[in-house]
């Protein structure tokens, strides 16, 4: 398959490994469901791009980032991740690759609530070599540079379950960010939040995203966020599932 | 792995402490069941083991055994003093005691016998009775004390003991009019030796006879060193036996049911042991199987905490996996925490165990005269432990399949 065909938002002509994520046909349907889900002809996401997705509800964004971190199966050829087919993994490795090269961000509850702020930041370090080889010191060492950056510094040996949700957030951001993953997808990361909390966080996401060179894919709902962000796409301009005509 | 399940197992350390705990008492239950039937038959072998024979008038052999050696239960009739005389004789016996039971001294057994059975007697595998203290009896009111009934007491050798008749620890009729000086203390044999009183056939019968004691003061200048030796009591309760020839049992038993003169039985001491296990031997089963109950029961326990706490835990497996936990580690997370808390439950349960015969030991040895060893794990036990960390592991699968489906099923999206 030819790696052009998936540049599809720029006239540069990046190659694969420019590319932190590249769809090229998708077509997911939710087991047992009539209807598809994702129809997606191109998507693509340069290499420290950053994203805002936008969507109404149950259009299919976070069916479309479980088929970006392999959480559901899809077929080969379809979804890229860093130049790897994530569709032709074995189901065994994609845990792996999954950490390796991805930091999640959920809505909320991101956290081990009775293990440390620094421990929750450096679990994906126990899982993944690539994630440890990345790192500039030891784990607890960038996990406390983040924790810097992104001002929480203070509550580093806290209990993750005693923090506001802001903060919560903030040390989720951290653990996605740490070892420098090729991607960090964020589901609705700011729901939780008050605008100015919501405000804060994306900058400093943003920020950090930057700094580290990954690329950034967030899905929110919320206005007034675009700044944050090289781009925004609303889920209709790449999803167009066929709906059942029953 | 490990690290993470004892920190996860340590946030809910409530529920975790309370399977640790159970499981820990089936644990102490199981190897407490097995340790004390194990000392016990050793207790009881190592006391009777020195003996061939021993004769009573005709009745039953584990009760013959019982009374006689252990000072258990009241030994019934007497016998004659000429069936001793007879059997001493017999071809093939090469030592024979007379015996004489049914007083008791502060509730311990008190036995009338000769010096013949401190020269004989055997326990612990052949170890003859020695003396710490003192010598074997001197005058007919002398008595030999048992280890543990001088520290009991306080005794030693000079002491002046006043018996009560019967052999219960209660007992209204005292008899004052016979004391005893102990003469000698015998050294610790952890049997029920320890716990028995001997006194000399006369000094015996002079309990019964009530009359006043002639040498009242064995230190009085003209009283006669006379030990008792030649005394010759009417009627005795059970002679000792101990065979020159291992062969004549046979025709010792014959002789004996053949007699005209009187019905005795000769009893030998291992077989009716093992009548006496034969008969122990349901209850036995009946606790053993109790406490593998428990144990099953506290497994059970654990793959219920385990269990209930799963869909409490979906975020956290969520969570897990969204930084590169596959299913199988999950998996693998709750098999280690089942484990950690078997482990942990055979730990505290060792030490439950070794608590609680530290301090039963005391009680075992005044009531019953013997005492659970507080060795190491023997190579069996280790089995047992063995056993109930597989039977952890094996039920730990239950839940970690569940877990392993749930993980599978929920991906990294479980809504709260
Ligand atoms: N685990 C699942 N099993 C079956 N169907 C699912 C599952 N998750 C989502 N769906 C279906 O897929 C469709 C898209 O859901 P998805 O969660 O991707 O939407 P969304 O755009 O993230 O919505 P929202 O903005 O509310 O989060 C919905 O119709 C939903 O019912
Ligand atoms: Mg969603």
């Amino acid at each position: 398959m030819s790696t052009s065909s998936y540049n599809h938002s720029s006239g540069a002509a990046a190659g694969v490994e420019a590319l932190a994520v590249a769809i090229a046909d998708l077509r997911f349907n939710w087991s047992g469901a009539t209807d598809q889900t994702l129809a997606i002809e191109r998507f693509g996401l340069r290499t420290g791009e950053r994203v805002l997705l936008r969507g109404p509800s149950g259009c299919g964004k976070s069916t479309l980032l479980a088929a970006m971190s392999g959480v559901v199966d899809v077929p080969a050829g379809t979804v890229r991740i860093a130049g790897t087919d994530v569709g032709a993994l074995p189901q065994s490795h994609r845990d792996a690759f999954r950490v390796d090269h991805i930091g999640l961000i959920f809505q909320s509850f991101n956290l081990i609530p009775w293990l440390s702020v620094r421990d929750n930041v450096v679990l994906p370090c126990r899982f993944s070599a690539q994630r440890r080889q990345r790192l500039s010191g030891t784990p607890q060492d960038d996990a406390q540079k983040l924790l810097v950056a992104l001002g929480i510094a203070e509550h580093s040996d806290t209990p993750a379950g005693n923090l506001s949700y802001g903060q919560q957030q903030r040390v989720a951001a951290a653990r996605a960010l740490i070892g420098t993953p090729d991607l960090i997808l964020a589901d609705e990361p700011t729901s939780a939040l008050d605008p100015e909390a919501k405000d804060r966080f994306l900058s400093l996401l943003s920020r950090e995203a930057a700094h580290s060179g990954a690329a950034l894919l967030v899905v929110s709902h919320d206005p007034g966020l675009e700044h944050h962000f090289d781009r925004v796409i609303q889920m209709s301009e790449i999803n167009a599932p066929k709906v059942d005509p029953c | 792995m490990l690290n993470f399940a004892l920190q996860s197992l340590w946030n809910r350390r409530f529920v975790a402490a309370l399977t640790v705990l159970s499981i820990a008492l089936s644990v102490a239950l199981i190897l407490g069941v097995e340790r004390l039937r194990d000392s016990a038959r050793a207790s009881f072998a190592d006391t009777a083991g020195g003996i061939d024979l021993i004769v009573a008038p005709r009745g039953n052999d584990v009760q013959i055994l019982l009374s006689t050696v252990f000072g258990v239960g009241s030994t019934g009739a007497a016998m004659r003093w000429d069936s001793y005389t007879q059997i001493a004789v017999m071809p093939g016996v090469g030592w024979a005691v007379p015996l004489m039971m049914g007083d008791n001294h502060r509730g311990y057994p008190v036995t009338g016998t000769t010096a013949a059975y401190f020269e004989h007697f055997r326990h612990s595998g052949g170890t003859p009775l020695a003396f710490a203290q003192g010598s074997t009896f001197v005058t007919r009111d002398s008595a030999v004390i048992g280890a543990e009934i001088a520290t009991l007491f306080g005794y030693e050798v000079g002491s002046v003991l006043v018996n009560a008749h019967g052999a219960g620890s209660v007992s209204f009729e005292m008899h004052d009019d016979a004391p005893f000086t102990v003469s000698g203390v015998l050294a610790p044999t952890g049997t029920v030796v320890d716990r028995m009183v001997f006194v000399t056939l006369e000094g015996f019968d002079a309990l019964h006879a009530g009359y006043a004691p002639l040498a009242a003061d064995p230190f009085a200048a003209d009283a006669p060193q006379d030990n008792g030796a030649a005394y010759t009591p009417e009627q005795i309760n059970a002679v000792y036996v101990g065979l020159s020839q291992r062969t004549a049992i046979l025709g010792i038993q014959r002789a004996l049911s053949d007699s005209q003169s009187e019905a005795l039985s000769a009893v030998m001491p291992n077989v009716a042991l093992l009548q006496l296990w034969s008969i122990t031997g349901t209850a036995e089963g009946a606790l053993r199987l109790m406490s593998i109950a428990v144990a099953i029961a506290s497994l059970i326990g654990m793959v219920v905490m385990l269990s209930a706490a799963l869909d409490a835990r979906r975020r956290e497996f969520a969570i897990l996996r969204s930084v590169g936990a596959s299913p199988r580690t999950i998996f693998g997370l709750i098999v280690t925490e089942a484990l950690a808390v078997t482990a942990a439950g055979i730990l505290v349960g060792l030490v439950l165990l070794y608590v609680s015969m530290t301090s039963a030991n005391p009680i075992l040895s005044a009531n019953f005269g013997f005492r659970m060893g507080l060795h190491l794990p023997t190579g069996e036990e280790m089995g047992i432990l063995l056993a109930v960390f597989c039977f952890a592991a094996l039920a730990a699968l239950l839940p970690a399949w569940r877990v392993y489906r749930m993980t599978l099923a929920d991906g990294l999206t479980t809504r709260l």
